[in-house]
């Protein structure tokens, strides 16, 4: 049984590098981008609460396993059951290749995405984030430069930190507050375009 | 707010005081009994500090990159000189310079070439830190050395996610048209002898390759898509959103807003070595819209068969298609 520290070394190492592949699987089978995000935390879990009795030797494999499931279960329960779409999840056999490691991480491919991610950030949130993390100032003292309160410093420098290791982690880098959407997606529903194409209305009789 | 945001701004909360001087002993028992509540607590929050002490790290270089091993990092405060993001820049190109100027004396570049088979999707990463996807049936070749990024695309099609490189070129040949970036992403289709460009982000140069310097090339940007046919380009303008469904081939579904069942029919056939075949010009006129899967060749045709109407006949390697 792994301890803490190798379950928490194990997920970052193995799991964490995966996130763009599990985020693209997530939004192809899922046709809800605003909970894109939540999913994938949902997989994390999982595969955090499997792992702890024992650390799996092909974490891809391991972790697309977890994923499926989960959307699975999800499509199956949800109040609109999509057939079409949990049959494509059971029937997707080729989505393991997907999950692949982006590329060896290196240096200079963090620093071009942390300046990358910079950029994207609202202007004061990325003043607050230069501060308090580039600078490596307090918050009190990052409050002061900026004439603003503690507290906005707080919530600027959380906000920052959720966009940036998203983009980071290979995502798009968008501020997520509360409620608010979480990611970018296509939305797909095929029931609304069938009944707005030509075809839409021999669908509707034969349901 | 979902549960899950809630835990994840929590976990941020938590990363955010712990990084303050007047840390306690007190606040580390706080935060290990949170974590030890549940793996959901665990997942946010190692995820969210994994990310946070890369990003510090790639601040600062000169630190000890092994930070695995470190719960709490030192209160760092102003190791840097750098006053600004700014100087986060100066350090890119630094490190440009230093590792693709390239230790590469030959005079000659060596050529790289990728190939996918029908149904294939490939990666392709290169040293400049581009990445082009290629799509089924598609073949690239690439030359990327310290003077010059240039890559053909003989066949099929491929996304480009091109990275700055010090305001250098890419320059992007595609049969007798010549696409060039600066960085930017873009989706390149060949069909025969058309070409279809549609920029997701950024600015490219679309000129004729026969025409060269005294031809007038195009500027396509963010959200246009060009079409060039022997002389003649034609660009549609400000798609907005729509611009990206010609890149949804890279999450695994084709995407078809008012085309014919046989515009639809070809390009499913781009993918699947089992094909379809409309056997009217009805049928094959009958427009569809919708998103699916490229390789479940199956629930389409069953679509057709439900939705419209249509006779689906399976023989073998084709499934034909035709009115009633």
């Amino acid at each position: 049984m792994p301890d803490d520290r190798e379950l928490k070394r194990w997920f970052c190492q193995d799991v964490l590098p995966l996130e763009a592949s599990l985020t693209r699987y997530i939004r192809r089978n899922c046709s809800d981008s605003d909970l894109v995000a939540d999913l994938r935390q949902d997989v994390y879990a999982a595969a955090i609460e499997s792992a702890r009795r024992e650390l799996p030797g092909n974490s891809a494999g391991y972790l697309y396993a977890i994923a499926r499931n989960l959307l699975i279960n999800r499509a199956k329960r949800s109040k609109l059951v999509s057939f079409e779409l949990v049959a494509n999840l059971e029937d997707d056999v080729s989505g393991e290749e997907m999950f692949h490691t982006e590329r060896q991480f290196e240096a200079r491919d963090d620093l071009r995405r942390t300046q990358e991610g910079l950029n994207r950030l609202p202007p004061r949130c990325r003043a607050v984030v230069t501060l308090r993390k580039i600078e490596g100032y307090s918050t009190r003292e990052t409050a002061d430069r900026l004439g603003v309160g503690v507290d906005t410093v707080e919530r600027q420098l959380t906000l920052g930190m959720r966009a940036l290791v998203d983009f980071l982690l290979g995502g798009t880098g968008k501020i997520v507050r509360n409620g608010g959407p979480s990611g970018r997606g296509v939305k797909v529903d095929e029931r609304a375009k069938h009944d707005r194409s030509a075809g839409g209305k021999l669908a509707r009789e034969a349901r | 707010m979902s549960a899950q945001n809630m835990i994840e701004a929590q976990a941020a909360s938590w990363l955010a005081k712990r990084d303050e001087p007047g840390w306690s002993a007190e606040e580390q028992q706080a935060l290990d009994s949170w974590l030890e509540a549940s793996a959901a607590h665990q997942a946010a929050y190692w995820r969210l500090e994994h990310g946070w002490n890369r990003i510090g790290a790639a601040a600062a270089p000169a630190q000890d990159l092994d930070w695995y091993e470190d719960e709490a990092p030192t209160p760092r405060r102003r190791w840097l000189a750098m006053a600004l993001a700014a100087s986060l820049v100066a350090m890119v190109g630094a490190y440009t310079q230093i590792d693709w100027s390239g230790a590469d004396s030959r005079p000659l570049v060596a050529e790289q070439r990728f190939d996918t088979a029908r149904g294939e999707r490939k990666l392709a990463a290169l040293a400049d830190g581009s990445r082009i996807e290629l799509n089924t049936g598609s073949t690239l070749r690439a030359a990327i050395g310290a003077g010059a990024r240039e890559v053909w695309l003989d066949r099929g099609e491929a996304y480009f996610s091109i990275a700055k490189r010090d305001g250098q070129r890419f320059i992007v040949h595609a049969g007798d048209r010549t696409i060039t970036v600066l960085g930017t992403k873009f989706n390149v289709r060949r069909e025969g002898g058309k070409l279809v460009l549609s920029v997701i982000e950024g600015r490219v140069s679309l000129a004729d390759a026969n025409t060269g310097s005294t031809g007038r090339a195009v500027v396509v940007t963010g959200g246009d898509r060009a079409v060039a046919d022997g002389a003649s380009t034609v660009v549609t303008a400000d798609l907005g959103d729509r611009i990206a469904q010609a890149a949804s081939w890279r999450d695994g579904v084709l995407t078809f807003d008012q085309s014919t069942l046989a515009e639809a029919a070809a390009e499913f056939n781009r993918y699947n070595e089992k094909s379809i075949m409309v056997a009217d010009a009805d049928a094959a006129e009958i427009r569809i819209g919708g998103t699916f899967k490229w390789n479940n060749i199956d629930a389409f045709a069953r679509l057709m068969r439900e939705a419209y109407g249509l006779r689906v006949q399976e023989d073998g390697a084709t499934i034909k298609i035709s009115s009633r």
